[in-house]
């Protein structure tokens, strides 16, 4: 079976690739598996987080969300360039710092500053919770891929099993830079199949874009704006989801420390290309919009099932589309978990083990590290499995959480008198709300999202706060603000 | 190490661009920009938009990049 052949050929590289870059690297540093030890190259860097946010979501989530929500998402290519415009500032101002005080983690960052060991344990929680969440939604891509494209022949627990047990085996092994040369195998295949499929159903089922764009429109005038009283997002909703994104992006800890990986010109030359991801993702879109007409909507279980219900019924069975679209999907949902799960494993050993047990040795910590990898991918693969979620509620909900993080991690660079019951008030309160408007509630006020919500009282209450109590010494807050 | 003068400016600049990149992708801008004819190059005008900004905010870094970095720069 061709398609079964080309996902187990890629998997092999992507495995071989991933093991050899650990090769003749210190195997005990803590420094080496966390950051490279602060030197990886540009090209590396710039696969390694545009593979790392071109998930799973961007192939199943994204074109589902195009078939059901039309103008909605095109929330998808506005945040990924908006999202991490920021870092061209706040990455080489952390990357000092971090190279200074020896950081690794986005909690050792805010602990040092606010001098609170109870916040760096705080961050370390939320974020290895978030990573769990997160890294779910990515075996349940991987292990629907698999069983779609093999027509049941690789069962949903073992295509889950074997890639992400390809990723937990790389990167407990080879660290971040497991991770890094994997994507670059990983980011290459996933753009050229995203465009190459994209592109063929559009036009294989309308004839080109003009057309298929012409005809949804003719069929629902409002599905493709943003606003309007047929409109399937309001444009208090549309914008609140990319402010939370722009600012609260960069939180994602993963990303956060990749500014400890490398220097202040590739930051600068990686966040160049990210408006260009943003364009590179429309084609993705496409898939969606092309089953608008196509398919109807129930017959689908869920809108995430979209791309591969396309692909066995629409195209008929070319053993050459389904290899390539399977690897180029395997690849989106690999680049993320390589990360994310390395991304957990450190904060898990710096922030919770080594913040509450100081004295820990560097040996130590790395066996912790690289124990989480297993202990974390179990939890996740178990998760996945057995528990049951929608793709892209995961994801947001996970997300929500980590913009909370904002006010503290802006604020230690912009504000001298942040403080840490501050910091740690605001979190509480953001949390609070996010997880109150996003699962308790129906509506939210004036329809604004979630994690905007939380934000904005998150930084009220951060602020307030700070002021009455007193601040940290007047030199560390200085060499923070002026880093 | 040591910002000199030139380069904090490009920061306020940055922050700035950064600002306006949001706007014209969100609110209110994007709102003036948000129907669906003219389609451009196959693409409803208010996707069309947003690939314009994305493509213009890739020029803008560019040119904060050369700015800051271009005739060798420090690292």
């Amino acid at each position: 079976m061709f398609a079964l052949g080309a996902m187990l050929v890629y998997l092999a590289l992507a495995f071989a690739l991933g093991l050899l870059a650990g090769r003749k690297r210190s195997f005990w540093s803590v420094s080496e598996y966390a950051v490279a030890d602060r030197g990886l190259g540009f090209i590396v860097v710039w696969f390694m987080m545009g593979g790392t946010v071109f998930s799973a979501f961007a192939f199943l989530g994204g074109p589902g969300m195009a078939f059901s929500e039309g103008a909605a998402a095109y929330f998808v290519p506005a945040y990924l360039a908006l999202g991490i415009l920021p870092w061209y500032v706040l990455g080489p101002k952390v990357g000092r710092i971090g190279a200074r005080k020896n950081f690794v983690t986005l909690g050792e960052f805010v602990g040092d500053r606010y001098r609170s060991r109870a916040l760096t344990v705080l961050i370390g929680v939320i974020s290895v919770l978030a990573f769990i969440q997160y890294l779910t939604l990515q075996i349940k891509g991987m292990a629907f891929i698999f069983s779609i494209l093999t027509e049941g022949a690789i069962p949903y627990w073992f295509g889950a099993l074997l890639a992400y047990g390809i990723v937990v085996a790389y990167v407990a092994s080879s660290g971040v830079r497991g991770a890094a040369w994997s994507d670059v195998l990983q980011g290459a295949l996933m753009l050229i199949v995203a465009w190459a499929v994209g592109f063929y159903l559009v036009y294989t089922l309308h004839g080109g874009p003009s057309d298929m764009f012409s005809a949804i429109a003719s069929e629902r005038p409002d599905f493709l704006t943003i606003g309007r009283d047929g409109s399937p997002m309001s444009s208090m909703a549309f914008f609140t989801v990319i402010a939370v994104s722009a600012l609260g992006f960069l939180m994602w800890p993963h990303l956060f420390t990749k500014s400890y990986t490398t220097t202040e010109k590739r930051i600068k030359l990686t966040t160049l290309a990210f408006p260009l991801f943003g364009i590179f993702l429309v084609p993705v879109l496409f898939v969606g919009f092309a089953g608008i007409g196509v398919v109807a909507p129930d017959a689908l279980g869920s809108s995430d099932e979209l791309l591969p219900y396309l692909i066995t019924n629409e195209l008929g069975a070319s053993g050459w589309l389904y290899g390539l679209i399977g690897a180029g999907s395997l690849a989106a949902a690999m680049s993320s978990s390589d990360a994310i799960t390395h991304g957990g494993s450190v904060s898990f050993g710096r922030d919770i083990c080594r913040a509450l047990m100081p004295g820990l040795s560097e040996r130590a910590q790395i066996w912790i590290m690289r124990l989480a990898v297993v202990g974390i991918g179990a939890a996740a693969y178990w998760l996945s499995i057995f528990g049951a979620a929608g793709i892209i509620a995961l994801l947001v909900g996970a997300y929500g959480s980590i913009a909370q993080f904002v006010p503290a991690v802006y604020g230690a660079l912009i504000w001298k008198r942040g403080t840490a019951a501050g910091a740690i008030s605001g979190l509480v309160v953001g949390i609070g709300l996010n997880y109150y408007y996003q699962i308790v509630a129906d509506a939210t006020p004036w329809d604004m999202n979630a994690g905007f919500i939380g934000l904005l009282c998150n930084i009220a209450v951060f602020v307030l706060v700070s002021r009455f109590t007193s601040p940290v010494d007047d030199a560390l807050a200085e060499e923070y603000r002026r880093a | 190490m040591k910002p000199s003068h030139g380069r904090r400016n490009a920061t306020r600049a940055y922050i700035v661009f950064l600002i306006a990149a949001l706007t014209l992708m969100t609110v209110p801008v994007f709102t003036f920009a948000d129907r669906v004819e003219p389609l451009v190059l196959g693409l409803p005008f208010n996707l069309f938009w947003i690939v314009l900004v994305e493509a213009g905010a890739f020029l803008a870094v560019l040119a904060f990049y050369l700015f800051e970095h271009g005739r060798g720069g420090d690292s």
